[in-house]
């Protein structure tokens, strides 16, 4: 396994914002999805994500990635919340006389889609368009400590590797005989243990020498640190939120107008 | 310490596909144990925000459940519940802790389910003990609660063995090195 990142390196203006930038994007598109509970409002705001995602040169992947984590649990969702959702009265499809497939739950199954793509979307652009080294920049500058983001970030390094030492565990166990292919579930997991210990000690020591490796660097130094790459709030961020916030105040109170709430559908 | 920790997180839910259960805390659980209930809770909390980076855009909101087992197991550790000694009074101790872990884990995810998802929360065997709840009258909110806490059981009392187990067999000097 190797680490993919949700980030992929364009050049565009939606990369050239400030993370924090996108931060308040994220949650400007958010609040209006959780306050108004409407599925338009919902969507209005996450085609305003998906917009931002084209201009970020991004779009066929946010939209393909959204699509393959949310259809295999919508599916059941909407199954799920079509014929058994209590609230479900009115019937829509009938598969048998006795089940069948009511309107209140798959609003209500609609409702949810709409709310966590609108919910999501923003934050999903923010990880797919910044850098995680910007990301932690820009988060140390919001005040998360150094012996918070460090760690964070070193895992990005850190994860492949255990991984590879896995593998290479995975092997030595199994020279020394350890049932590891087979498909029984207890066999699998008293597989662990005989697993995961010594990966634990190869990391102890790992991590002893990386400590090592960063006091020698001033880790710890009381100095006000600086940024290799430093990240920057300039006017064009400004105007950004500035316009966001507009166009989406604009697009709720818009949709708020013709569909007025409550309605029968959450519309 | 704390991104090696983060990283058992990641490998272990990745061991642990395509089983029942979903191994997740396994390495919030060893830095709750080993390095303190803080510790814990940072590494819980830093393997989601790591994952909604890297591969699940959904995962952020998790960070609470995920930091709760963390701090949890940490403050069962530091009243001294997890020993490395393998008596029945320990297994015991052991199978408390995972069940106040199960009941931690389902207070924190229930409401984020059942806002989020509906109730449903992704493995399908829960699902279908999910629907079967509502299938049977309950309301949404039991239901899911019901659901998760029958599959959170089962997960925290595996994966907390798992890491007892694990720091049982770790040399007390290795734990000396890691508390620094």
């Amino acid at each position: 396994m190797s680490i993919r990142l949700s980030f992929i390196p364009r050049s565009s203006p939606i990369h050239e914002l400030d993370p924090r930038t996108k931060l308040i994007l994220w949650i400007t598109v958010a609040i209006p999805a959780i306050v108004f509970n409407s599925i338009l409002v919902s969507l209005a705001v996450f085609s305003l994500t998906a917009a931002f995602a084209a201009l970020g040169k991004v779009a066929s992947t946010y939209v393909k990635n959204l699509t393959k984590i949310l259809v295999p649990v919508f599916i059941p969702i909407f199954l799920i919340q079509g014929l058994f959702n209590p609230a479900g009265k009115t019937p829509v499809l009938f598969i048998l006389p006795w089940l069948y497939f009511k309107r209140e739950g798959l609003v209500f199954a609609a409702v949810l889609l709409a709310r966590l793509l609108a919910i999501f979307g923003g934050g999903y652009l923010l990880t797919l368009t910044t850098r995680p080294t910007d990301l932690m920049t820009s988060m140390q500058k919001l005040g998360l400590p150094l012996k918070i983001a460090y760690p964070l970030f070193s895992a990005f390094q850190i994860v492949p590797m255990i991984d590879s030492r896995l593998d290479s565990v995975k092997q030595a166990q199994m020279s020394r005989g350890l049932e590891l292919e087979s498909t029984r579930m207890l066999q699998r997991l008293r597989a662990y243990i005989p697993l995961v210990t010594p990966l634990l000690m190869g990391a102890i020591e790992e991590a002893y020498r990386r400590s090592i490796a960063l006091e020698a660097r001033g880790f710890s130094s009381r100095l006000q640190k600086t940024f290799l790459k430093d990240v920057r709030l300039r006017g064009y961020d400004f105007g950004f939120i500035a316009g966001t916030v507009l166009v989406v105040a604009l697009l709720t109170s818009m949709v708020l107008a013709v569909v007025p709430q409550p309605n029968l559908w959450s519309l | 310490m704390i991104p090696l920790m983060i990283a058992i997180n990641i490998v272990s839910s990745y061991l642990a596909a395509g089983t029942p259960i979903w191994a997740d805390t396994l390495g919030s659980m060893l830095a709750g144990i080993i390095i303190g209930p803080i510790n814990g809770l940072v590494v819980g909390a830093l393997t989601n925000v790591f994952k909604w980076i890297t591969f699940d855009p959904f995962a952020l909101p998790y960070a609470i459940v995920n930091a709760a087992i963390g701090l949890i197991a940490g403050i069962c550790a530091l009243f001294g519940l997890v020993r490395k000694e393998t008596s029945v009074l320990q297994i015991g101790r052991t199978l408390v802790i995972s069940i106040v872990l199960a009941v931690v884990a389902t207070a924190t995810s229930t409401p984020l389910n059942v806002y989020l998802w509906g109730g449903s929360t992704g493995k399908a065997w829960v699902d279908a003990i999910f629907a079967g709840f509502l299938a049977g009258g309950w309301q949404v909110f039991p239901a899911s609660m019901a659901a998760e806490f029958i599959s959170d059981i089962t997960d925290k009392i595996i994966t907390f063995f798992i890491a007892w187990l694990i720091y049982t067999r770790v040399p007390p000097q290795f734990i000396k090195t890691m508390k620094r």
